[in-house]
């Protein structure tokens, strides 16, 4: 009798015991990320944008992102963890097409983590599907009735306190003290000059002041590309596409180096001369990408224009 | 304001034309006798876009005339979307017949909310993202008569621009018939590309609740995972990125829910997973990869035996192959080598 009662109340209280489970996740999550994965260093970089910029991040945001990127996954990892124990002792219950369809996630994930770590947007892939396999699994367990607590208000309060941690947990991450202070800054400068901004993008064709003045201007020369397809897209004007990481551009004859076994001098020259291309249209993150490069147009290139996302360099007058 | 409330009414309109075109074409006519169910039919009517596009790829795989068969397309899906109005109301009518909850009008308020919303940000956000940029100037090719990407070239000399994915053309296809209707009303800029995040992340939020409702059959449980499933801040920066990976994610997605309700489908199954199959195919690359697994997995847990197992799956394999696949094995022979040349 004894023994019943004991088992009965555990099964009474194995939601509350989950939703504390849950709720100390949550609470990991938020201090992990906002303590330990913000921000440092140089944040134009490419990989700092991406939160991939030191071994502990590579590892945290990279390979094991469908579990520690909480500001892309959430939490629904951890509970699939669960899922896979529960599917793997009952097999025979689940069926062969709900194995083969999580055998098939799980070699995703793995795939996920070994060759797409690097793009967030492909561990997303995974969401509505872990979605759908984790409350079809909890709502079946949830169904028993066996709580002393309503499990469907269990199971609303749950997702709504999810949806809150998650977006804040977002929200705090990936930002500096810097970061908060140049907000504070914009959202000053906004309340100041909303007005003159609004005429500003009114007359332009482009919310992009580089763009803009590639199209006012005449450019008799072409326009060398650093890896931004929205050139193309914006203006009519002919451009060399550059890709930074691995130092070539496209030509009709296939692809040709740039930088390798040229000087700075020769570079310059071999741009304006061969290439006839006096200007540069590119971005930080993409300089980031090739330092020599950047150096190149630091310090033999004049900045005709920027705005928030994109730089034109111009070459300078000997 | 007068240009939103245009741009945003004809991008409705475009959509219901082109769901209703689906829901006549594809969902009456072919489904309707084998499922009633309202997950299977808007999947199938979700996925009819991208048929479309499949359409258009082989029409101008065969070097016709780019205005030609854009023009055909567009009556077609304009014909019979005006045609199949009436019976595409009444269906979702249908599909919201059983509300019964307050909370289940706010979830549908709140999705109709999230598609104008991301309407509007598709009509006033510029084009700042090198994915779409780059999927966005496809499109312009394609509108302009430029099929020299269809034809396995990736470097414009006019222009000096290079297309460096690896994905079939499926969504700048799609782009560009929408790009094009809009062009005859002056209205292009990638206005209807950019919507079809928006409209496949509603479609997988309305699904998902479709799906949870008949499950759990309890309208505050169904909404339940939707709080969950936009909690991700991964997902909302994407559906305002305006990029690929919504449609990407719903067709495979569609793959999974097909071969888990396989007993449902009966013999037209093996049909049915190689359409499903071969349109997320030609969306997105990672895609093959994923169909190539899950048809692997299904055919080694399939119950049939022997020959009939190999004909069953040969005949998947060939929808698969016609219906996008095609793509790849053309870059592949033909082509740029796909993932097996260099980019």
């Amino acid at each position: 009798m004894g023994f019943w009662i004991k088992g009965n109340i555990l099964k009474k209280l194995l939601p509350l015991i989950l939703w504390f489970l849950v709720a100390w996740i949550f609470v990991t999550a938020l201090f992990f990320t906002a303590y330990y994965l913000k921000l440092e260093g140089d944040v134009s970089s490419d990989l700092a944008l991406r939160g991939l910029d030191n071994p502990l991040k590579l590892w945290l945001h990279g390979y094991l992102g469908q579990f520690f990127h909480f500001t892309v996954m959430g939490f629904l990892s951890w509970l699939m963890i669960p899922v896979y124990i529960y599917v793997f002792l009952n097999g025979n219950k689940v069926g062969r097409p709900v194995q083969g369809v999580l055998l098939f996630l799980a070699l995703f994930g793995v795939l996920i983590a070994v060759k797409g770590f690097f793009n967030h947007r492909y561990i997303i892939t995974l969401l509505p599907a872990y979605t759908v396999i984790v409350f079809h699994f909890v709502g079946n367990f949830l169904s028993r009735k066996t709580s002393i607590i309503n499990p469907y208000q269990l199971l609303f309060s749950f997702a709504v306190f999810t949806s809150i941690t998650v977006l804040t947990v977002s929200f705090v991450s990936n930002r500096t003290d810097s970061d908060w202070n140049a907000i504070k800054m914009k959202y000053y400068k906004w309340i100041s000059a909303r007005d003159h901004k609004k005429k500003i993008v009114k007359k332009s064709a482009t919310p992009f002041a580089t763009i803009n003045l590639l199209n006012d201007t005449t450019i008799p020369t072409s326009v060398f590309v650093n890896e931004l397809p929205i050139f193309y897209y914006y203006t009519n004007l002919k451009g060399i596409y550059y890709n930074p990481l691995y130092d070539f551009y496209y030509s009709a004859h296939g692809k040709v180096k740039l930088l390798e076994d040229r000087s700075d001098n020769e570079v310059v020259a071999y741009l304006t001369d061969s290439l006839n291309c006096r200007f540069v249209f590119t971005s930080k993150s993409k300089n980031s990408f090739n330092p020599r490069f950047a150096d190149i147009l630091q310090s033999r290139f004049d900045t005709l224009a920027k705005d928030s996302y994109y730089l034109l360099f111009v070459v300078k007058d000997d | 304001m007068i240009n939103i409330i245009v741009g945003i009414s004809l991008l409705l309109t475009l959509w219901l034309t082109l769901f209703s075109s689906a829901n006549l074409l594809c969902s009456n006519m072919v489904l309707g006798k084998i499922t009633t169910r309202h997950v299977d039919r808007w999947i199938f009517i979700a996925a009819f876009p991208v048929f479309l596009s499949v359409v258009i790829y082989y029409l101008l795989l065969f070097n016709l005339p780019a205005n030609f068969v854009f023009g055909v397309m567009a009556l077609l899906v304009i014909g019979t979307g005006i045609f199949g109005l009436p019976a595409f109301s009444r269906y979702i009518y249908s599909s919201f017949r059983h509300i019964n909850s307050r909370v289940e009008y706010a979830f549908i308020a709140a999705l109709s909310f999230f598609i104008l919303i991301s309407f509007f940000l598709s009509l006033i956000m510029p084009v700042y993202s090198n994915d779409l940029a780059e999927y966005v100037m496809l499109s312009r090719y394609f509108i302009d008569g430029n099929t020299q990407f269809i034809d396995g070239e990736r470097f414009f000399e006019n222009t000096g621009f290079y297309y460096i994915g690896l994905h079939a053309p499926g969504f700048p296809l799609l782009g560009a018939f929408g790009d094009w209707v809009f062009s005859l009303h002056n209205y292009g800029n990638a206005v209807f590309i950019k919507s079809i995040t928006g409209v496949y992340a509603a479609l997988l939020l309305f699904v998902s609740y479709l799906y949870f409702k008949k499950v759990w059959n309890r309208p505050i449980v169904a909404v339940m995972p939707i709080f969950l499933f936009i909690s991700s801040y991964g997902v909302i920066i994407s559906m305002v990125k305006f990029h690929i990976d919504t449609i990407r994610i719903f067709t495979i997605l569609a793959v999974v829910y097909v071969i888990l309700n396989k007993n449902r489908f009966s013999s037209l199954y093996y049909t049915i997973l190689g359409v499903v199959c071969g349109l997320a195919c030609f969306i997105h690359s990672l895609n093959v990869f994923f169909v190539f697994i899950l048809v692997f997995i299904d055919f080694i847990n399939s119950d049939l035996r022997g020959y009939n197992k190999f004909l069953k799956y040969f005949i998947s394999a060939l929808y698969i192959i016609g219906l996008g696949g095609i793509y790849y094995l053309l870059e592949l022979t033909f082509g740029s080598g796909w993932v097996l040349g260099e980019l």
